[in-house]
């Protein structure tokens, strides 16, 4: 049987079922998180004054 | 990013098209694009700071100059060196001195551009030193990929520290595809989503009044919680700020290096050194710890030194002298661990359980010792450290 290695880390989470499941779609998951994190907050302000005037 | 999240995304949707509209080999024109952008950008930022780089552009000409045209490697790689003195006097002139004499006196005065600014100053001082250094070694005059990789906006304030390599044309991709695009944006999204959203939520937290106690009492717990407190808000601001740099970099084609491995799961401070800040790790192992090493041939002396002075490049203060020799006097005690006990045949449970007693040490000591390096003065670090031990 062909082993998984992601399988081993990630215990039986079917989104891991291929090994490079993590290595090639993590940007995409972290993108939507972050995007949807932004829109969401976005009624309230990013606090751009405070926090990200550089 | 040293411009608000609207405003770089503003800045791309302009840029970017008009970048890669721009003839691919024809004078490098896309550089010399992001050149003119990133100054402007800087100069927007802080006059300042601005014609500081100016000066650095202008040593760096000079010393390309010098390895192409015979001046003794040596020699040169000793002048590098120097480009690190300009860190040194920011912090032994007195305040107000330099803004005062070229008459500036409110371009120091804004406490988050002052800070970010003059950070942004030390690594250039090391992106200086790098692009010299790669110089030397191939003994060209690359000037143009040279000044991009000093200038660049979307690295400028933190982002990951590398050498010219990356922003030659050859290195550079031709054209952006969709994927790019995506990646790049997906990542931008994360990196502003961590430091706009995350990172308020975080530094926001009122950690006595969550746990529901009194004002003034349990004040040894909260000095603990607190040094875990400002190390998760300088993780979420440092790694948030780098994946908008690495975003920023891909919409122009440039393969900005990755700087964090997970090293919040750090069980040693070995492994932390090889997930935290891995563009930093590269330049200390490479400029500082080898040569000490092939010199003295002591590894752990060596490790200590080259730390010590990295705590001096961050700032050139008494609280970052202190973080610097934490981290070499940590990285030290682990060599020697290591040497020892690290051939030890041991059981998944030993194993597991010297993994959980080595994360929490190695969590604790990085959460002190940089929360003493942002102390105000040594004294306050003095207070800090007396809280910890309830005294």
């Amino acid at each position: 049987m062909r082993e998984f290695p992601m399988l081993k880390y990630y215990g039986g989470l079917a989104l891991a079922r291929t090994p490079d499941f993590w290595q090639r779609y993590r940007f995409l998951i972290y993108g939507i998180i972050g995007w949807a994190l932004l829109i969401a907050n976005y009624p309230f302000g990013w606090q751009l004054p405070k926090y990200a005037e550089f | 990013m040293v411009i608000s999240l609207e405003a770089l995304l503003v800045l791309c949707l302009l840029s970017v098209p008009i970048y890669w509209l721009l003839p691919d080999r024809t004078l490098d024109l896309r550089a010399c694009f992001l050149i003119c952008l990133s100054a402007l950008v800087i100069y927007s930022l802080s006059p300042l700071i601005f014609v500081w780089l100016l000066g650095y552009c202008a040593i760096v000409a000079i010393l390309l100059w010098g390895a192409k045209y015979g001046l003794k490697a040596q020699l040169l790689k000793v002048l590098t060196w120097f480009l690190f003195l300009p860190i040194a006097l920011i912090e032994l002139v007195p305040k107000g001195f330099l803004t005062n004499l070229v008459g500036w006196e409110n371009e120091l005065q804004y406490p988050r551009v002052s800070q970010f600014a003059l950070l942004g100053l030390s690594y250039c001082a090391i992106r200086a030193f790098l692009v010299v250094r790669e110089g030397i070694a191939r003994k060209d005059f690359r000037i143009v990929p040279a000044y991009t990789a000093l200038l660049f906006f979307g690295t400028y304030v933190a982002g990951p520290i590398a050498g010219s390599n990356q922003y030659v044309a050859d290195a550079r991709a031709k054209s952006l595809t969709a994927y790019d695009a995506a990646i790049a944006l997906c990542r931008i999204g994360w990196g502003a989503a961590l430091f706009l959203v995350v990172k308020p939520l975080i530094s926001g937290a009122d950690i006595a009044q969550l746990l529901g106690w009194e004002k003034g009492s349990h004040a040894t717990a909260l000095a603990w919680l607190f040094i875990y407190h400002s190390f998760l808000n300088l993780y979420v601001d440092f790694y948030g700020y780098c994946e908008v740099a690495i975003g920023v970099g891909l919409l122009f084609g440039i393969r900005v290096p990755e700087n964090f491995r997970a090293p919040l799961i750090s069980r040693s401070m070995q492994e932390f050194w090889q997930r935290w800040h891995l563009t930093l790790g590269a330049f200390v192992s490479t400029y500082l710890f080898k040569p000490l090493v092939r010199s003295w041939g002591q590894t752990t002396l060596a490790i200590f030194i080259a730390f010590t002075l990295i705590g001096l490049w961050h700032q050139f203060t008494w609280t970052y002298l202190l973080w610097g020799m934490g981290h070499g006097g940590g990285l030290a005690l682990n060599m020697i661990l290591n040497k020892r006990y690290g051939d030890r045949v041991l059981g998944p449970l030993q194993k597991f359980r010297l993994g959980l007693i080595g994360w929490v040490l190695t969590m604790t000591w990085v959460s002190l010792l940089s929360a003493i390096a942002n102390s105000e003065n040594l004294a306050k670090a003095g207070e800090l450290c007396a809280s910890l031990l309830g005294l």
